[in-house]
């Protein structure tokens, strides 16, 4: 017993000194160019890659490391990223990255061909941020805030969680062939002699092709669908108190589709939502009654009335499946859907869209009312 | 003889065990007997024979010099049987009634071979011999000096007794007696050393331990075949029982009498060895080493609270280097964004890999460490202020070692000292971790660890599952392991260690 | 008969659950191909009342003499043609192991692909695992009943940490695409429950209630099975199915406040699972080396059997031994006739000995 131990032993010591030989392929932090932001551009035919990745050979006086923005371009993606270390020197690494975002060229040209290496690469998170750009996405990159760069976590914190706007998303969108990806749109907006990055709305996607953008109250009402509060606001014209600025606090959306024989199906759509005013008028003389503020809730209501009315005519008349419809009518009519699952892209046009509504108004702050 | 039979023969075969040596009676003749003492003891200058005639018949008293007190010896022996008148007619009967009559110490032993003298006249007593006899007295006279019963400064507690284990085995077991006035505590004498002859003392409580656990303990300090037993870490590997390999022992050690009286209150088994104040405990438990004597004087939410304490020290100090290397150099992703960033600013500045830097660092606070331990004392100070300084500042302002390592190993070193008597296996496998985590990363630190794992649960204690009663799992048994319960509820029934699950003691 | 290391019933079936959980860890495409990982939500209940029937025979010569395995019977019953038969069960636990060890190299490679050498982290398991083999069934046991808390409580942070991700709109009908990923699931659950024929040996040596223990094991085993398919769905709905390891890739999806990435706590349960799996096999196939050629070959077969399977797995991949469904039609018959034929025969012959008074 004693000899067969030591003999286990012996063996396991001899296969750890072959390994220490064979393995030394980890490398060291410094050495490494650990990616934060990636943006995507097509150059001609070639892609070119902005990375943005912090800078560990920062002087050392300098508490922080200084950030670093690498351009490269290759036939492919992953030859540009190839690139990235024969330009740097440095091992990329994908893990620590946060967001990817897409030129209007390139993702009007379809994403597949790229986004693949998102997926498969097992550095790179599925909760990675997507977002496309108008115009071209390094120059968001390449933003600066002051004299640095502005931070790819910052960018990152621009876009909602709850928007969905990530890889994982995306890719389940496109290979579940049902409903259609959107991300977040960010551009940059003129703000005296600086650029600053905004969110502007929302891109649409057919399959992995960019359709067509949501901005100003189409992308208020995407949101409210989305049941992401807080996004952005809109004005309605009131009679008691003037122009009256608004915003939801929170959204409930309640689909339920209806299938008939021989014709196309029904969604009925139930929004629910909180609205939060404020901005009055500076007329407004804080005196309010009951009917002045149904009268403002009415307001509230057309004024959504017609910014759905303009979403769904947007999305549908581009035969996009944005908000998931098709996911919701398989989920219910599983049987009906499967029938017609091949054609549903050129269906959802025809299909009937009925919205109610039910705004409920608060209104906060120190005015009382 | 070939290399491999060579090695065989060093580290397989067991080494014959010497003979007993042949016992050797005594002569009637006073002159030969005494003769056969300073031949034996080539006229050592400690060895001090005193003649003396009584009734024209000589006698002697042998001592030890320094071993015995001058003062009790003059009083309860010399001066009795100078002083007395001497009854009897034949020289026999003159030993027996100094024997019985005169001398008025109360500790006497007869000896009839020189074996057992020599036993006695080195353990402080004075041999009383008278020509003619064949048997000699032997009298309790020991005064020799020992080191008062002062705390022990290992094992230092807030609250409880300041007493600790001193070295003359029986002022030890005064110690434990004095705390279990108990007819069931029992102390067994036996020798360890066929040369040191040490006195070894096996205390139990009759009705508490298991017949099965004290007869292995008895057969294994039979097993010793050392010449010298001067300290009680040498009994340690015979006491272990198996010859599986693990860097956790199965055998305690404490300088605290009252430890050791809560222990063999369990069941189990005190070894006490003369001349050292470190008493061994078996069977001991994985989870005993962070179970501490304060625990049971503070408030039950305050011992469980340190209890937990103790146990992530440990997995700290063993896992913390090795992971630390792990992550930075081959899963940075795990890292939290602001900490990645520091430990790789940290690393971009100094000239080693994370995992020579780690091991440099530990290295060298070993060295520290052990230098601490050996230097007289009043060279401390300059070590500490040079280890600061070299450590501390130096190191990092010149860049050779990153701060974030620096922390890392601190870190790790307060913790291992959370739990001081896994100070040995913790040390070993930190570095162990920092290699594997170096060369592995997460996953061979995972294996590994998931081995060491295996390694514990795999010893058994005299029978009982190191690792018991955690896993095998027992909820009673749980009152006083991840958590310590008031005395109300730690009282109710009293676990016996050979009760614990997994046991394999006939109870 | 020589004494039998003895551990409790539930130290077992913790050792089975964590040997059966780390199949459910790496279930995804690369073991189920072009399957609807989402129907097997009915495969799951339908292989856990399967595994019953299965464990039947295996139980009832249990009871016939609690104090021997099939092994032993089959030494005791079968005379010579029993060396055979416990090859055929040596050769079953060296499958299983090497499949392991091939899912353990797949998923090293596809998931994580780390900049150290596959084999020679495979060989480090290996070697780990024969010691793990080498100390036996207790320690195996005991050091699975602390990995096992440590999973449960993994699995409850999971849990907590996926719940707010789900989305109600990933859950699609079950079997939208027909019946036969139900089928097929439940072909494939039952050929991954390699612990029945294990349980054929290990159930002598457990003292307890092994009723009870079956019972909660196997219903243990599923509801979690079930759970992840429900957690995994429901987070990465058509995701899912880009992912070779789904399970994986939603623990790096989990959140729970300021915890996040949480797929390094997922590798800490999985690669210790693997551990106590492949030990627990290998020590198996010791078991049964021990039944034909005595004790001290039994020390040494581990090793071989260390070396062997390191060598197979290597070409394992090449033979494309996850994914052929050829594998998982053979592991299911190889199943079957272990862990119900074989049993029922000898529980026959047993009978009809006792009938004769030869036993």
């Amino acid at each position: 017993m004693k000899i067969e131990m030591r003999g286990i032993m012996l063996f396991f010591c001899m296969a750890c000194f072959l390994f220490l030989c064979g393995c030394s392929g980890g490398g060291e932090l410094h050495e490494k160019f650990i990616i934060q932001g990636v943006a995507v551009d097509k150059d001609g035919e070639k892609y070119k890659l902005t990375a943005q990745a912090y800078d560990f050979q920062t002087p050392k006086d300098e508490k922080e490391p200084s950030i670093r923005v690498v351009e490269v371009s290759g036939a492919t993606l992953l030859e540009a990223l190839e690139n990235i270390k024969k330009k740097t020197s440095l091992n990329p690494v994908y893990s620590q990255n946060m967001i990817i975002l897409m030129g209007e060229d390139v993702a009007k040209t379809g994403v597949n061909n790229f986004i693949d290496f998102f997926i498969r690469h097992c550095e790179t998170r599925p909760k990675v941020k997507l977002c496309v750009c108008s115009g071209a996405a390094s120059e968001i990159l390449k933003a600066k805030d002051g004299d640095k760069p502005v931070k790819a976590q910052n960018i990152h914190d621009l876009i909602p969680d709850e928007l969905g706007s990530d890889v994982m998303h995306f890719v389940g969108d496109v290979y579940g062939k049902i409903s259609d990806p959107c991300v977040a749109w960010l551009g940059l907006t003129e703000n005296g002699d600086d650029k600053e990055i905004t969110f502007k709305g929302i891109g649409l996607f057919h399959g992995d092709v960019l359709c067509d953008f949501l901005e100003n109250d189409d992308a208020f009402g995407f949101m409210i669908f989305k049941s992401i509060p807080n996004f952005s606001s809109s004005t309605v014209q009131n009679q008691h108190f003037g122009e009256v600025t608004y915003s939801a606090v929170r959204s409930s959306v309640i689909v339920t589709p209806e299938v008939a024989e021989n014709s196309y199906p029904v969604f009925k759509i139930n929004i629910n939502v909180q609205m939060s005013a404020f901005a009055f008028d500076s007329d407004y003389k804080n005196e309010a009654s009951e009917s002045d503020i149904t009268g403002l809730e009415s307001d509230i209501e057309s004024k959504l009335s017609g910014i759905y009315n303009s979403l769904l005519k947007k999305i549908i008349s581009a035969n996009i499946d944005a908000l998931g419809f098709g996911k919701i009518l398989r989920n219910s009519h599983p049987e009906y859907f499967k029938s017609i699952a091949n054609d549903w892209k050129n269906i959802i046009s025809k299909c009937r869209y009925d919205v109610t509504q039910d705004v409920e108004l608060i209104i906060t702050g120190k005015e009382p009312i | 003889m070939n290399f491999i039979s060579y090695l065989k023969e060093v580290y397989c075969d067991k080494p014959k065990k010497p003979s007993a040596p042949r016992v050797r009676f005594f002569s009637t003749s006073l002159t030969e007997n005494v003769e056969f003492f300073k031949r034996e003891f080539d006229e050592s200058a400690d060895l001090s024979v005193r003649y003396v005639r009584i009734d024209d018949i000589d006698c002697a008293v042998i001592t030890i010099g320094g071993m015995v007190d001058k003062e009790t010896l003059t009083h309860s022996v010399v001066t009795p049987i100078t002083q007395s008148k001497i009854l009897g007619n034949t020289k026999k009967e003159k030993y027996e009634f100094i024997r019985d009559n005169v001398i008025s110490a109360s500790d006497q032993v007869q000896v009839s071979n020189f074996q057992d003298a020599f036993n006695m006249i080195m353990s402080g007593f004075a041999i009383f011999a008278m020509d003619g006899c064949d048997c000699m007295l032997a009298v309790g006279v020991q005064g020799y000096p020992f080191r008062s019963v002062s705390e022990p400064s290992t094992e230092v507690i807030q609250r409880g007794s300041r007493e600790g284990f001193v070295e003359p085995l029986m002022v030890n077991m005064t110690l434990i007696r004095r705390r279990l006035k108990s007819t069931k505590l029992k102390f067994e004498m036996s020798r360890v050393g066929t040369v040191s002859k040490t006195s070894v003392c096996i205390c139990y409580m009759r009705d508490k331990v298991s017949e099965d656990i004290l007869n292995k303990v008895r057969q294994c300090i039979a097993s010793v075949d050392l010449e010298t037993v001067v300290e009680s870490g040498y009994l340690m590997p015979y006491l272990e029982g198996d010859n599986d390999f693990s860097l956790f022992s199965g055998v305690g050690m404490t300088e605290r009498p009252d430890t050791v009286c809560g222990k063999i209150s369990e069941g189990r088994v005190a070894v006490i060895l003369d001349g050292t104040p470190n008493v061994l405990i078996v069977p001991y438990l994985f989870t005993e080493y962070f179970q501490h004597i304060d625990d049971y004087s503070r408030h039950p939410y305050f011992a469980t609270f340190t209890r937990w304490l103790k146990y992530m020290a440990f997995f700290l100090s063993i896992l913390l280097p090795g992971l630390y290397v792990a992550i930075s150099t081959f899963s940075p992703e795990i890292l939290p964004g602001p900490i990645f960033m520091k430990i790789a600013l940290a690393v971009g500045r100094t000239p080693f890999s994370l995992m020579t830097e780690t091991i440099i660092i530990h290295l060298i606070y070993e060295i520290m460490r052990e230098a601490g331990l050996r230097i007289p004392r009043p060279l401390g100070h300059a070590v500490s202020i040079v280890g600061a300084l070299v450590i501390g500042e130096t190191a990092v302002s010149s860049g050779l070692i990153g701060a974030p390592t620096l922390m890392v190993v601190a870190l790790t070193a307060i913790s291992s000292y959370v739990i001081p008597n896994l100070y040995e296996p913790i040390s070993i496998l930190k570095f162990v971790f920092v290699i594997v985590g170096g060369i592995f990363g997460i996953w061979g630190i995972m294996i590994v660890f998931t081995s060491v794992l295996i390694n514990i649960c795999s010893k058994n204690s005299y029978g009982v599952p190191f690792t018991s009663p955690i896993s095998p799992f027992n909820m009673f048994a749980m009152r006083d392991v991840l958590v310590r319960l008031s005395w109300n509820f730690l009282s109710r029934k009293s676990i016996k260690v050979q009760d614990l699950p997994g046991s394999e003691i006939e109870k | 008969m020589e004494k039998r290391p003895a551990i409790s019933v539930s130290q077992l079936f913790c050792l089975l659950f964590i040997s059966r959980m780390v199949v459910s860890m790496t279930y995804g495409n690369i073991l189920i191909g072009d399957s609807e990982i989402w129907d097997h939500l009915i495969s799951a209940p339908i292989s856990a009342l399967l595994t019953f029937v299965i464990l039947i025979p295996i139980y009832w010569l249990f009871l016939m003499d609690k104090k021997m395995n099939v092994l032993d019977n089959l030494r005791e019953v079968c005379g010579k043609l029993g060396f055979w038969l416990v090859a055929i069960y040596v050769f079953y636990f060296l499958i299983v192991s090497v499949h392991t060890v091939s899912v353990f190299e797949k998923f090293i490679f596809n998931a994580i692909n780390p900049p150290i050498s596959v084999p020679f982290l495979t060989a480090l398991l290996l070697f780990s695992s024969c010691y793990g083999a080498y100390k036996g069934i207790e320690a195996i046991s005991r050091a699975s009943g602390l990995i096992f808390v440590f999973t449960v409580f993994a699995m409850i942070f999971f849990l907590i940490s996926l719940i707010p991700s789900i989305e109600p709109i990933n859950y699609k009908p079950l079997m939208y695409c027909g019946t036969q990923s139900v089928f097929e699931g439940i072909k494939l659950l039952i050929s991954q429950s390699s612990c029945v024929p294990a349980m054929a040996i290990l159930l002598p040596m457990a003292k307890g209630n092994h009723k009870k223990g079956i019972i909660i094991w196997n219903m243990g085993v599923y509801f979690v099975f079930v759970s992840l398919i429900l957690l995994v769905m429901g987070t990465m709905g058509d995701f899912s199915q880009t992912q070779l390891f789904p399970v994986y890739t939603a623990a790096g999806i989990g959140k729970f406040g300021s915890f996040k990435h949480l797929d390094s706590l997922y590798l800490g349960i999985w690669i210790s699972g693997i551990f106590i799996k492949l030990s627990l096999f290998l020590m198996l196939t010791g078991e049964g080396i021990k039944k034909i050629w005595g004790e001290q070959v039994r020390k040494r077969s581990i090793l071989i059997f260390g070396f062997l399977i390191s060598v197979m797995s290597f070409f394992s991949d090449k033979l494309e031994l996850l994914s052929s469904p050829f594998m998982t039609s053979f592991l299911i018959w190889f199943l079957i006739i272990i862990s119900v034929i074989i049993p029922l025969v000898l529980i026959i012959i047993r009978r009809q000995k006792q009938k004769r008074g030869a036993i």
